[in-house]
């Protein structure tokens, strides 16, 4: 037994060995690096997307991964990162409200929607389905999720009588997709981006939820290191011909940012692009539409930014 | 704090005091400093106001109620089990060992989920017909109870470990039967270890929030224990009430520590 337990130490620290020189060894080491808060529910696309800003600028984004708010608030207090992708509009008006943030460029829009399974077993067609007896209602706390501030303000007194008859509520819209998937719950408002993460779920169009929409941005947080380098990714994450690309393949709607004009070297890159996308296992639906219409209500703070970065692209090169 | 000890060696043990004393003192200021900083990050009336929250209030009783439920339930179960893997020598015994620290080794999330898994397959949706756990108060206490439980079971264990068998023993050879034996002799010797193995398993209830966020949710006034509450304020940026309950919790988990185990040492 012993013994056992000995060579099993052993192996153990042999591969702790290993894998510290293997963690030493990764190509990262030494290139630039930008800090970058995500909010969780962005994560798919955020990972393609860095990936493909270190293939094409070799700056490796470190990212972590959070509810908009409380990476706001860690922010708040630690006062350190380069960027923030926050997934609802309060949130980023409080981070400049707090003079946490520079400047913010608009990169997703969502929409709210009824997640049911697929096939929709429950038959659910209108707001008042979700009040019946044999459908399992999930809510997002309104106090903390972006999803439940907005579907609070746009259904009203509807809200507080679904919240009455809701089975559960949870932090975050992901928690109430999961739980459908698993089946503890037939029907969930939650957003569209989000239910098209899960492949056994489907989106139910209400018109009653047909105004509530919140547009994710990513904002140049003060602490950034390197503005420069911080605004040039915030700028890729948003134009449609690199960051709006990944997005719609991964099922968000972009908002559509500024053209990305890097020349020859980039479009050639993007023409291989799509095999890229094939491989990693996501079907391409090609670079996604570029819409920001009038029929969506834009903050002051999401008009195009103006002030101290206006002249990075050009000086860069 | 000194020793008790009057032979010629008490002088020089006075460093070794010292040493362990300096120590001891170190981690405390370490924990006091802790508290202190965050608390700068609170006020009176934020204080006030947490408290005069009515769902604040309601977090605070579920919390009390569910930790104190799941420090008896895991006490009932830790008794029987801490004695078998104490005392019981059979094959295998290393791995049931290892089995009671799952709990605690299991990413709390990971608890979270395998309680909805389980009660999604057609026993437990079975046993919830009699009584309902998915997203419910006997979900925030089955949660509870499944980490509470591992810590008492370690608890209870070292505790038999150290009382000897041979009183057990005689009392049988004078005509106990094994029940008698442990339940006269055995259990009045334990009393120390049973008060800190409930102690621990309130303790760690009170501070879990893993499993009960996703086995049962963060419903206000329904599900919603008080670290939840933390992790709501922070997810809304209210840096000042997060601040405020948790000290609030501090307060009210040392206070029953302490009672817990003044009762506990009571001869």
């Amino acid at each position: 037994m012993k013994k056992y337990a000995l060579s099993a130490l052993a192996l153990l620290g042999v591969a702790l060995v290993v894998g510290g020189f293997i963690y030493r060894s990764a190509p990262t080491a030494g290139v630039p690096e930008l800090d970058v808060h995500c909010a969780a529910g962005l994560k798919k696309p955020m990972e393609l997307i860095a990936a493909e800003f270190l293939k094409d600028y070799g700056v490796q984004a470190k990212i972590n991964y959070g509810g908009s708010s409380s990476l706001l608030s860690s922010i708040r207090i630690s006062k350190k990162g380069d960027l923030l992708l926050a997934a609802d509009q309060s949130t980023m008006d409080d981070a400049q409200r707090l003079g946490l943030v520079q400047e913010v460029i608009p990169v997703v829009i969502q929409k709210l929607v009824v997640a049911v399974a697929k096939g929709n077993p429950k038959e659910i067609q209108q707001l008042s389905d979700l009040l019946r007896d044999d459908v399992r209602l999930g809510l997002v706390n309104a106090e903390s999720a972006s999803a439940g501030k907005v579907a609070r303000r746009v259904l009203g007194d509807d809200w507080e009588r679904l919240l009455a008859k809701a089975t559960v509520t949870k932090p975050t819209v992901t928690d109430l997709a999961g739980d459908l998937s698993l089946g503890t719950l037939d029907a969930a408002i939650i957003w569209d981006s989000t239910a098209s993460q899960f492949k056994n779920l489907e989106a139910i169009t209400i018109p009653q939820l047909a105004s509530a929409q919140e547009v994710a941005s990513i904002g140049v947080l003060t602490s950034a290191k390197d503005p420069a380098r911080a605004l040039q990714m915030a700028r890729y994450l948003a134009a449609p011909e690199t960051g709006g690309s990944i997005l719609t393949a991964t099922g968000f709607q972009p908002t559509g940012g500024d053209k990305w004009s890097e020349g020859e070297r980039l479009l050639a890159h993007r023409r291989d692009q799509k095999e890229r996308f094939e491989e990693a296992g996501f079907r391409w639906r090609g670079n996604g539409p570029t819409i920001l219409s009038k029929d969506i209500e834009v903050p002051p703070w999401l008009k195009r930014p103006t002030g101290q970065f206006d002249d990075v692209q050009e000086n860069r090169e | 704090m000194s020793p008790k000890s009057t032979d010629h060696r008490a002088a020089s043990s006075l460093p070794f005091w010292i040493v362990i004393g300096t120590i001891a003192a170190t981690y405390l200021l370490f924990i006091g400093v802790l508290l202190a900083s965050s608390a700068t990050y609170s006020s009176p009336g934020d204080w006030l106001r947490a408290l005069r929250a009515r769902e604040i209030q309601y977090a605070i009783w579920l919390s009390l109620f569910t930790c104190t439920i799941t420090a008896v339930l895991s006490l009932l179960v830790a008794v029987p089990i801490g004695y078998l893997v104490s005392r019981g020598q059979f094959r295998g015994k290393s791995w049931v060992d290892a089995a009671l620290d799952i709990p605690i080794v299991l990413p709390p999330m990971v608890i979270g989920l395998c309680l909805l898994i389980l009660f999604q397959t057609t026993g437990g949706r079975w046993f919830e017909e009699f009584i309902p756990m998915t997203y419910t108060v006997n979900g925030v206490i089955l949660a509870q109870f499944i980490v509470g439980s591992a810590f008492a079971i370690r608890t209870m264990r070292s505790t038999f470990d150290h009382i000897a068998s041979r009183p057990e023993e005689i009392a049988m050879t004078l005509g106990c039967s094994r029940w008698q034996a442990v339940r006269m002799v055995t259990l009045p010797l334990a009393r120390r270890g049973m008060f800190s193995a409930a102690s621990i398993a309130w303790a760690r209830s009170m501070g879990e929030f893993g499993p009960i966020l996703v086995f049962a949710g963060a419903t206000r006034m329904k599900t919603e224990v008080l670290p939840t509450t933390v992790w709501l304020e922070l997810s809304v940026g209210n840096l000042e009430a997060a601040v405020a309950v948790s000290l609030l919790m501090v307060v009210m988990a040392v206070v029953v520590l302490v009672a817990i185990r003044s009762i506990g040492e009571r001869p």
